[in-house]
């Protein structure tokens, strides 16, 4: 029935797409979460600040460029919740936690390779966005963002221990 | 001297704490609603607007639709088998005394009608398709698929009065303007960067509501077609014929789930909309019923038609 496969083909397989998507999306969201304030907790001690120079009081006696960087793709479900806003505006709840977590993230990888490299400090703390487009529809869609973080990592001449 | 206090962030100062399946139906459910709305309101609006439109603008305007389906060029292209064109030519003469028989019954009617054979079934590349289409300017397609299967001049009266009714409702111009509209809604809605699905479901929704205009634009055409045949011969024994032969095959195919997207209603209710109209207005099923007979001369044969010829 011709009727019936168009139902199947343009309501159905959207409406399950979207039942996994929000399923495995949330999981893994709520997953990324609990990892970001494990680590967060962890490292919770590391300097990091965004001033352009060290203070004075700082004795530096190296420093390096370090960077982190992530890649966080949009889901089914909330690339479709996203569609619907751009008719309506307002607040996209989905992109904000999407976001939300890719700067985090960003945040804690630069910390991580800066605190495994022997560093005690970061100065001048920056962030990056980008926008990666959807080949497919011509650009105009987004397969997913790209948070960058920078910094100078500093080693100071007193061990790290709260007192700078 | 500076202390750092390292102090782990409040989390949930950068997100929403809504509930994202919220946020979609309450989304979804609105978008949808204002599309539906939308359709709904412009859908009533040509209904008070199409039929004032006189018939003679209308045919002045499509007058140019015909030769889309010039049937002598398209003959000439695709059917090289001269038996066959003979057998449209002939097909083609009857249709149209039939026709005019039944438009002259209805005089107020004002349409110069024309027709033309289209093999709906090899064009849309699915078996069957429909039988007779209406369509602006007083155009009707029919399938010689169909002509094929008939019995009786008056299951073909049916059909054609059928279309008849279509015209006098104006459904044809209707269908036309609700196109039209719901494409240009959608179209906005892909403007503003929506996403494709809510096209797609949008569209489907249009469908939905599209449906039901149609199932009772197709029951006042069967009364009209009735009415036709009821005038021009005296009764309407063989009305019913022709659904009754596709009952089997629908019942056979299913219903349910299908039959609410259909655009014609189901042949056994067609069937007993026609029986019950026919008992209200006093009109007899018995009576003699004149069988086909395509013109002797041009095809050579005696009597019923010959069986269709291998595509």
């Amino acid at each position: 029935m011709e009727a019936l496969a168009q139902l199947t083909v343009k309501i159905l397989i959207p409406f399950l797409l979207l039942i996994v998507a929000y399923g495995v999306g949330s999981y893994r969201e709520k997953k990324h979460f609990r990892s970001l304030r494990l680590r967060e907790r962890t490292t919770g001690g590391f300097p990091m600040v965004t001033f352009s120079s060290a203070p004075e009081s700082w004795d530096v006696h190296s420093a390096a460029l370090v960077t982190g960087s992530v890649l966080i793709s949009l889901d089914y479900f909330k690339r479709f919740v996203a569609g619907l806003r751009g008719i309506v505006g307002g607040r996209v709840a989905g992109y904000e936690s999407l976001l939300d977590r890719a700067r985090r993230e960003a945040l804690l990888r630069m910390k991580e390779r800066a605190i495994e490299q022997g560093f005690d400090a970061i100065i001048n703390v920056r962030f990056d966005t980008s926008r990666l487009a959807n080949a497919g529809e011509d650009g105009k869609g987004t397969a997913g963002v790209e948070m960058l973080v920078y910094g100078t990592a500093l080693r100071l001449g007193h061990g790290a221990d709260g007192n700078l | 001297m500076a202390t750092f206090n390292p102090k782990l962030p409040d989390d949930r100062v950068n997100i929403s704490l809504e509930h994202p399946l919220r946020d979609l139906v309450l989304l979804l459910g609105g978008v949808l609603g204002v599309v539906l709305a939308t359709v709904l309101v412009v859908g009533l609006l040509l209904d008070v607007v199409i039929p004032k439109v006189p018939v003679t603008v209308e045919q002045a305007l499509f007058s140019s639709l015909k030769e889309v389906f010039d049937f002598e060029k398209r003959v000439k292209e695709s059917d090289p088998d001269p038996a066959l064109q003979r057998r449209r030519a002939s097909q083609r003469e009857t249709l149209t005394r039939l026709l005019g028989e039944l438009s002259g019954h209805w005089p107020e009617g004002g349409y110069e009608f024309s027709i033309e054979l289209v093999d709906f079934g090899r064009a849309l590349g699915n078996r069957g398709g429909p039988n007779a289409a209406a369509f602006p300017g007083g155009l009707i397609l029919v399938n010689p698929a169909l002509l094929d299967e008939v019995e009786s001049e008056n299951e073909l009266a049916m059909v054609l009065g059928h279309e008849l009714g279509h015209f006098r409702n104006r459904d044809h111009l209707r269908g036309l303007g609700r196109g039209v509209a719901l494409q240009l809604i959608l179209g906005s809605l892909g403007a503003t960067g929506g996403a494709a699905a809510i096209g797609e479901v949008a569209g489907f929704a249009g469908v939905l509501v599209e449906g039901r205009f149609s199932r009772a634009q197709e029951t006042d055409a069967d009364r009209f077609g009735l009415e036709l045949l009821a005038r021009r011969y005296g009764h309407v024994g063989g009305s019913t014929h022709f659904f009754e032969r596709i009952l089997g095959r629908e019942e056979a195919t299913g219903s349910g789930v299908g039959a609410f997207f259909r655009s014609h209603p189901l042949s056994r209710q067609r069937i007993s909309e026609l029986r019950k109209n026919a008992a209200e207005r006093g009109w007899e099923f018995s009576g003699e019923l004149v069988p086909v007979r395509w013109s002797q001369e041009e095809t050579g044969l005696e009597g019923a038609p010959s069986p269709p010829s291998p595509q």
